[in-house]
C-alpha cells in the first residue's frame, strides 16, 4: 500500500482525535440495550409533541363551537327559476338550497326612556319589558327578513319585488299573512288586490313561505316598518 | 463496588450485563469513537446516531471479542462498519459514478501535494464532513483507517476501480477546499 505523507499525517492526527458526545446519548444506548424494541428518544419526542398539539387543537375547537346550531327551516331557501315558453306561458322550477347560517351582529336598540323616576318604577319595568320584547322582535325579524325576503325585496326601494316600506298600513293583517305565505294561490283564486299586484309585477312570482308562523311574520313586518321609519 | 483494573475484567463484567461496567466501557471510549463517527457523518446529529448504533453493536457482539487485539481497535472496526451500514440503510448513494474523461485528470490532481499542517483537526474534520456521501466514506476508509482499495471494495460492495476514482475525487475536492481556506487566510 502506497503511503504518501498526506495520508500518514492525517492518520496520526485522527488517531488521537477525540470529541465529546452529548451526555444523553448513553441513556439512549443504555435503554435500547435493555429494551431493544424501544423507540428512539427523538421518536418519543415527536410522538408526544404531536399528541399534545392535536390535543390542544381539539380543545380549542371544542371551546369555539357555536352555542346551538340553527334549525334547518331557518336555513332552507326556496329558489324559483322561471323559464318562458314560446306560447307565452312559463313554468317554474323549484330549487332547494341549504345556506350557512347568517351571523349578523345584534343591533342594539337604544331605550327611549332616558330617566328613571322613583315613583314611576313599575311603569318603567313594564316599559323596559316591552322594550326588550321589541328588541327581540326586531332582531328576529331582521334574521328572518335576511333569510327569506332580502333576496328579492328591499325595504325602501323596488328590487326584484316591490319595496316593503309601509306594507302594514297598506294592507289588512290577515290578507298580508295569506299573501306572504302563498301569493300564487291568492292570484289563482282571483283576489282583487293580489291580481292588481300580479298585473304590476308579472311575470315575477313571489315565493311561497307556508312554514312561517304568525309571530314570525309579525316580527318581519315589525322589522320592516322599524327600518322604514329610521332616518 | 468492583474496580476495573483490568480491561479483560471489565469486558467480562459487561458480558454479565453489569450496568456499571457498561457505563465505564462507554465513558472510556466514547470520545475516540465519536471522533470516528464524526468523520463518517455529515452532521453532529448523524454522528450521534452512528455512535448510538455503533455502541449497541459493540455491546451486542462483545461475546465474539477474542482478546486478540486491543479492545479499542476491535471496537473501532465495529463502529466503522456500523457507520457504513447506517449510511447504506439511509439509502445514501455510496457509489457515485464518475464520467470517464475526468478520471485521467483526477490521477494527476489526486497526487498533488496537500499540506494540511496549517489546519486544525476540527477544520479538517469540517472539510471531510462537507464531502459527498460516497467520497467521504472511501476517503475515511483509505486515508485514515488505512484499508486498501481491495478491502474497501469488499466493505462497501463497490468495485476497486470505483473506490480508487472516488478516493482521487475526494482528495481533489479536499485539496480545493484547503487551498481556498489557506488563500482566504492569506488575505489581510
Amino acid at each position: 500500500m502506497m503511503d504518501s505523507n498526506f495520508e500518514k499525517a492525517l492518520r496520526d492526527r485522527f488517531e488521537q482525535f477525540e470529541a465529546a458526545p452529548p451526555e444523553s446519548l448513553w441513556t439512549n444506548i443504555f435503554w435500547r440495550l435493555r429494551f431493544p424494541n424501544i423507540l428512539s428518544m427523538s421518536a418519543w419526542v415527536a410522538i408526544i409533541t404531536a399528541a399534545l398539539f392535536s390535543l390542544s387543537f381539539f380543545i380549542q375547537k371544542e371551546a369555539s363551537l357555536p352555542e346551538a346550531p340553527p334549525t334547518p327551516s331557518d336555513r332552507l331557501i326556496l329558489l324559483i327559476d322561471t323559464s318562458f315558453c314560446a306560447d307565452g306561458s312559463f313554468k317554474m322550477d323549484t330549487v332547494f338550497m341549504d345556506l350557512p347560517p347568517i351571523q349578523q351582529p345584534e343591533i342594539e336598540v337604544k331605550p327611549s326612556i332616558k330617566y328613571q323616576w322613583k315613583d314611576q318604577g313599575e311603569e318603567n319595568i313594564i316599559a323596559q319589558n316591552m322594550l326588550q320584547q321589541d328588541t327581540a322582535s326586531f332582531n328576529n325579524g331582521k334574521r328572518l327578513f335576511i333569510n327569506y325576503c332580502g333576496t328579492c325585496h328591499d325595504i325602501k326601494s323596488n328590487f326584484t319585488g316591490p319595496a316593503l316600506a309601509g306594507v302594514t298600513k297598506k294592507y289588512e293583517k290577515e290578507w298580508l299573512y295569506a299573501f306572504t305565505r302563498n301569493s300564487g294561490k291568492m292570484i289563482a283564486d282571483g283576489d282583487p288586490l293580489a291580481l292588481k299586484l300580479w298585473e304590476d309585477w308579472s311575470p315575477t312570482a313571489m315565493n311561497a313561505f307556508p312554514n312561517l308562523k304568525d309571530e314570525e311574520l309579525d316580527d318581519i313586518y315589525y322589522y320592516v316598518e322599524e327600518v322604514a321609519a329610521m332616518d | 463496588m468492583p474496580a476495573f483494573n483490568d480491561e479483560r475484567q471489565l469486558i467480562r463484567a459487561c458480558l454479565a450485563n453489569k450496568r456499571r461496567a457498561q457505563t465505564t466501557l462507554y465513558n472510556h471510549y466514547k470520545g475516540k469513537m465519536y471522533g470516528v463517527c464524526l468523520r463518517y457523518a455529515k452532521s453532529e446529529a448523524q454522528a450521534q446516531d452512528f455512535l448510538q448504533e455503533g455502541f449497541l453493536k459493540v455491546f451486542k457482539s462483545l461475546s465474539q471479542y477474542r482478546f486478540e487485539v486491543p479492545v479499542e481497535y476491535w471496537m473501532k472496526r465495529i463502529i466503522v462498519n456500523a457507520c457504513i451500514s447506517e449510511l447504506r440503510r439511509k439509502k445514501e448513494p455510496l457509489n457515485q459514478a464518475l464520467p470517464i474523461e475526468t478520471i485521467g485528470e483526477l490521477k494527476e490532481e489526486g497526487q498533488a501535494t496537500l499540506d494540511t499542517s496549517q489546519l486544525s483537526t476540527t477544520q479538517l474534520l469540517h472539510f471531510i464532513q462537507k464531502l459527498p456521501e460516497g467520497y467521504r466514506a472511501v476517503f475515511n476508509l483509505y486515508a485514515i483507517e488505512g484499508y486498501d482499495h481491495q478491502e474497501i471494495s469488499e466493505i462497501m460492495s463497490i468495485s476497486a476501480g470505483t473506490s480508487r476514482s472516488q478516493y482521487a475525487r475526494a482528495r481533489k475536492l479536499l485539496a480545493k477546499q484547503v487551498k481556498q481556506e489557506l488563500n482566504q487566510r492569506a488575505l489581510p
